[in-house]
């Protein structure tokens, strides 16, 4: 006599009921994502953030040697002297003192100095073009920062914070755009992202833009940009189209300056 | 312990490593394999969300594109429907 085997019955429930939940779980997230879009990019940040900080702290060389540490700051501070002095006494350094001292004139000083901030994860770590930094709201850090590197060169802005750390969108992202001034004669201009560190703008066809002419920015600092790399010129279009490198690598960044007036 | 949850969690931790420090091209040949050996092996679109919340979800600002901002979500998920499709028409 035969007779047929009952159908696994636990061992479909189980099935089911393992569907269910992932179902679930994933309908609640999706929920949490769009009734409250930074809620988990917030948790998320502030669990990666300590390794983060770790791999950054081992990367600057936290684990050498304090003999070592100690040999290279006074070494560097030396230097810094010395940097210092020649900039006093040379013609550069009176045309900054001559600037500082016409923008306190007008009521234009900056007062409060820039934030340090180490770069957690950048490019091609961080996609999209963005940094992950370790100041967020609790240093002032918000979604209208300005984010400089050395020498007042600007990069980005913040996108979005929490508590301990931000991100900064580079203004080489794609779509991203900026008031330039280009070449000594300041012609105005908007720097368009193009992804990978670069940018392009379209000026009148015709303006006295060349290759390697300085790209600055068009606030009051002044501070550079980039340079122009190449001038693509077109007989039919009204414009040139003007392709700048930055004047920073953004993709070799470590240590950020964020304005936090703004 | 079980030595499957073991190495279970095992490769939850490189998983999670990988997404840490943005090595997506480690995750996703690690999590389609785990696929394979393990059951219901969520952790891999769980993984996947993870690197959105860290690097992507910029949607709401306009900035890219939604595909774009929930790239890993979407990549990780597909690869385990396809391998939860594979497995269930080999075994």
């Amino acid at each position: 006599m035969t007779y047929l085997q009952p159908r696994s019955i636990p061992g479909q429930r189980a099935r089911r009921i393992a569907i269910s939940v992932i179902l679930g779980a994933a309908a609640i997230a999706g929920g949490i994502q769009w009734l409250s879009p930074w809620f988990f990019p917030g948790v998320f940040l502030s669990v990666a953030r300590p390794f983060w900080q770790a791999e950054f702290s081992i990367r600057s060389g936290a684990v050498r040697p304090p003999a070592q540490i100690l040999a290279e700051n006074e070494e560097l501070k030396r230097r810094l002297a010395e940097l210092e002095t020649r900039m006093a006494s040379s013609s550069a350094g009176e045309l900054i003192q001559e600037n500082t001292e016409l923008k306190a004139e007008f009521g234009r000083a900056s007062t409060t100095p820039k934030l340090l901030a180490a770069v957690l994860a950048r490019p091609p770590i961080a996609p999209y073009d963005e940094l992950v930094i370790d100041v967020g709201k609790d240093k002032g850090a918000g979604s209208t920062t300005l984010v400089y590197a050395a020498n007042n060169v600007i990069v980005g802005r913040v996108r979005e914070s929490s508590a301990h750390a931000s991100k900064v969108i580079l203004f080489t992202s794609p779509g991203q755009t900026y008031p330039v001034l280009i070449g000594p004669t300041h012609i105005p201009a908007t720097a368009v992202g193009q992804g990978g560190g670069q940018y392009r703008a379209d000026v009148a066809h015709g303006a006295a833009v060349h290759e390697g002419d300085p790209v600055s920015d068009s606030s009051l600092s002044g501070g550079a940009l980039g340079s122009v790399v190449y001038v693509s010129t077109d007989p039919s279009s009204p414009f040139d189209t003007v392709f700048i490198a930055p004047s920073v690598n953004p993709y070799q960044l470590r240590w950020v300056f964020l304005d936090v007036r703004f | 312990m079980n030595p499957h949850l073991l190495f279970r969690l095992a490769v939850d931790a490189v998983l999670a490593v990988c997404v840490l420090f943005g090595l997506w091209y480690i995750a996703l040949p690690v999590g389609a394999i785990a696929l394979f050996r393990f059951p219901y092996f969520m952790e891999l679109t769980a993984a996947g969300f993870a690197y959105d919340a860290l690097f992507g979800m910029n949607a709401s600002s306009g900035n890219m594109s939604f595909i774009a901002a929930y790239a890993g979500t979407l990549s990780t998920a597909g690869i385990s429907l396809a391998v939860a499709a594979i497995k269930g028409s080999v075994r």
